[in-house]
C-alpha cells in the first residue's frame, strides 16, 4: 500500500510541475496582453490575446460585430454597419512599436462597439 | 488603462455622443469628475445639436426663439468673426447646404444642382446679426450649423471644467478633436496625425503636445461615391459643392480648440497657399497640411515646438 501511495504522490507532483512549467512558458510568450470590448461605452468582454478566438456580438436591434483574435492580434472581422470603417482598421497588434495611445482603439461608430488594446 | 511615460495610471472613459466617439482620460480615478465631463458634453449637445428639434440651435433655425443662452451667443459671435476673418471659407450659415448633402444619412444621395443654387442664397455670415444674446437673420431661410466649431468649443468647455476641479492632467478626445491638459516637456502626450491615404487608425506622424489642442479636418472622414465620383463632406460655402483643391487634410495645433476646429475647416476650403498664409498670420497657431499626393507641409513653428516624428515610413500591414 505504502509503495502505491508514494507512486500516486510522485505522479501528482510530476503533473503539477509539468503544468506549472507549461503555464510559465505560455505567460512568457504572451505577457499581459488583452483587449477590452465595449458596447455603448460599457465593458462587454475582455479577450486575452494569448489564444485565438472569435467573438460575435449581436444586439437586439440586429447589429452584429465579429471580433477576431489571432496570433496575438485583434481586429473587427466583420460588422453589419453601413461604413465598415472599423473593419478597414485591420489588425491591432501590440507588437507594433508605433502604437500611439489613440491608435489603440478600433471603433464601430454606427453599432457603438469598440475595442481597446491593453498592455504593451 | 494605458501606461503613459512616467508610469502613471490612466483612466479612460468612452461614450457615443456628438455623433462621434468621445474619450476622456484622467490620471486619477475620479468617477465624479468623469461623470461631470460626460454630463457637460450631453448638455452642450442638447443645446447645439441640429438633429434634435428641441435644441436651442434648432429652435433658433426654426425661428421659434430669437434669444439664446450667453454661451451659445458667444459661440455664434466667434463663429461669425472667424467667418469674416476667412472670407467665408468657414461659414456657420451653411445649414441648408448641410441638410441637402446630409452626409450622415445611411445612404446619402447627390443633391440636385438647382437645390444647391437655392440653398446657396441662404448662405452668408454677414446676414446674421447679434445684439447681446438676441440673434436675427436677413434671410428667413438662413440656418446656422455649428458642426465645424462645436466639438472644439465643447472640448474647451470640458477643459475649463477640469481645471476648475483642480485636474492637472487629462486628455479630451471628441472624435479626433484632441485637447491635452497638462503634461511636461519631459513627459508630453503624443498625438497622432492620421495618414489621409490609409484612412483608419494609422498615424502618419506624431506630435509631442502639452497644454494644447490638435484638430484635423480631412476629406477622408465622411463621404459617398456616385457614378465613380467621390463626394467628401467638406463643402465650399461659396460653391455649395465639396472643396476641390490639392489638400487631403489640415491639422491645426493651438491654444483654443474652438478656434482650431473652425480654422481646420477654413484651411481645407482656402487651399494650400491661402491656408498657410492664414496660419502664419494667426498668433499662436500652427498647421500641418497634407496634400492629396501625400506631401506634408508644416507651418514655421511646428517642428521646433512639437517634436514631429514620422511613423511607419516603410509601411506595415
Amino acid at each position: 500500500m505504502k509503495k502505491r501511495d508514494i507512486a500516486v504522490i510522485g505522479v501528482i507532483i510530476l503533473l503539477a510541475s509539468l503544468l506549472l512549467a507549461l503555464t510559465r512558458t505560455a505567460s512568457i510568450d504572451s505577457p499581459d496582453q488583452y483587449a477590452r470590448v465595449y458596447l455603448d461605452g460599457v465593458l462587454y468582454a475582455e479577450l486575452s490575446l494569448a489564444s485565438d478566438e472569435l467573438l460575435t456580438l449581436e444586439q437586439d436591434d440586429g447589429k452584429v460585430n465579429e471580433i477576431e483574435v489571432s496570433e496575438g492580434r485583434i481586429r473587427m472581422r466583420s460588422a453589419n454597419c453601413p461604413d465598415h470603417t472599423c473593419v478597414a482598421c485591420g489588425w491591432l497588434d501590440p507588437a507594433d512599436r508605433y502604437l500611439l495611445p489613440d491608435d489603440r482603439w478600433i471603433v464601430c461608430l454606427p453599432n457603438r462597439v469598440s475595442i481597446e488594446l491593453i498592455g504593451d | 488603462m494605458l501606461c503613459v511615460g512616467c508610469g502613471e495610471q490612466a483612466y479612460t472613459r468612452q461614450g457615443f455622443l456628438l455623433d462621434t466617439v468621445v474619450r476622456i482620460t484622467l490620471y486619477d480615478q475620479d468617477d465624479e469628475t468623469m461623470d461631470a465631463c460626460f454630463a457637460l458634453i450631453a448638455e452642450c449637445e442638447a443645446a447645439l445639436s441640429r438633429t434634435d428639434p428641441e435644441s436651442e440651435l434648432a429652435q433658433l433655425n426654426a425661428r421659434l426663439i430669437d434669444t439664446v443662452s450667453d454661451e451659445t451667443a458667444e459661440l455664434i459671435a466667434d463663429a461669425l468673426a472667424i467667418a469674416a476673418l476667412t472670407d467665408g471659407a468657414f461659414d456657420p450659415t451653411v445649414g441648408r447646404l448641410c441638410d441637402l448633402w446630409n452626409f450622415s444619412a445611411v445612404s446619402p444621395t447627390l443633391p440636385d444642382a438647382g437645390e444647391i443654387a437655392d440653398a446657396l442664397v441662404s448662405v452668408g455670415y454677414d446676414g446674421v446679426h447679434l445684439d447681446g444674446s438676441r440673434v436675427w437673420f436677413d434671410n428667413s431661410q438662413t440656418m446656422l450649423d455649428l458642426g465645424a466649431i462645436a466639438k472644439g468649443e465643447i472640448a474647451d468647455r470640458v477643459c475649463v471644467l477640469l481645471r476648475e476641479r483642480g485636474v492637472e492632467r487629462a486628455i479630451i478626445n471628441l472624435g479626433g478633436n484632441v485637447v491635452v491638459l497638462g503634461g511636461t516637456e519631459e513627459d508630453p502626450y503624443r498625438v497622432g496625425v492620421q495618414d489621409p491615404a490609409s484612412p483608419t487608425g494609422n498615424s502618419l506622424l506624431s506630435l509631442a503636445v502639452t497644454d494644447a489642442t490638435v484638430v484635423t479636418s480631412g476629406i477622408y472622414n465622411r463621404g459617398f461615391t456616385v457614378d465613380g465620383q467621390y463626394y467628401h463632406h467638406i463643402l465650399d460655402p461659396h460653391t455649395g459643392y465639396p472643396v476641390e483643391n490639392t489638400l487631403a487634410s489640415v491639422t491645426i495645433i493651438g491654444p483654443s480648440s474652438r478656434q482650431a476646429d473652425a480654422l481646420s475647416t477654413a484651411c481645407m476650403v482656402l487651399g494650400e497657399t491661402d491656408a498657410m498664409a492664414l496660419i502664419e498670420a494667426t498668433e499662436g497657431v500652427d498647421a500641418i497640411l497634407i496634400t492629396r499626393l501625400g506631401e506634408v507641409l508644416f507651418s514655421a513653428g511646428v517642428k521646433e515646438k512639437y517634436d514631429v516624428q514620422f511613423l511607419r515610413e516603410e509601411g506595415s500591414d
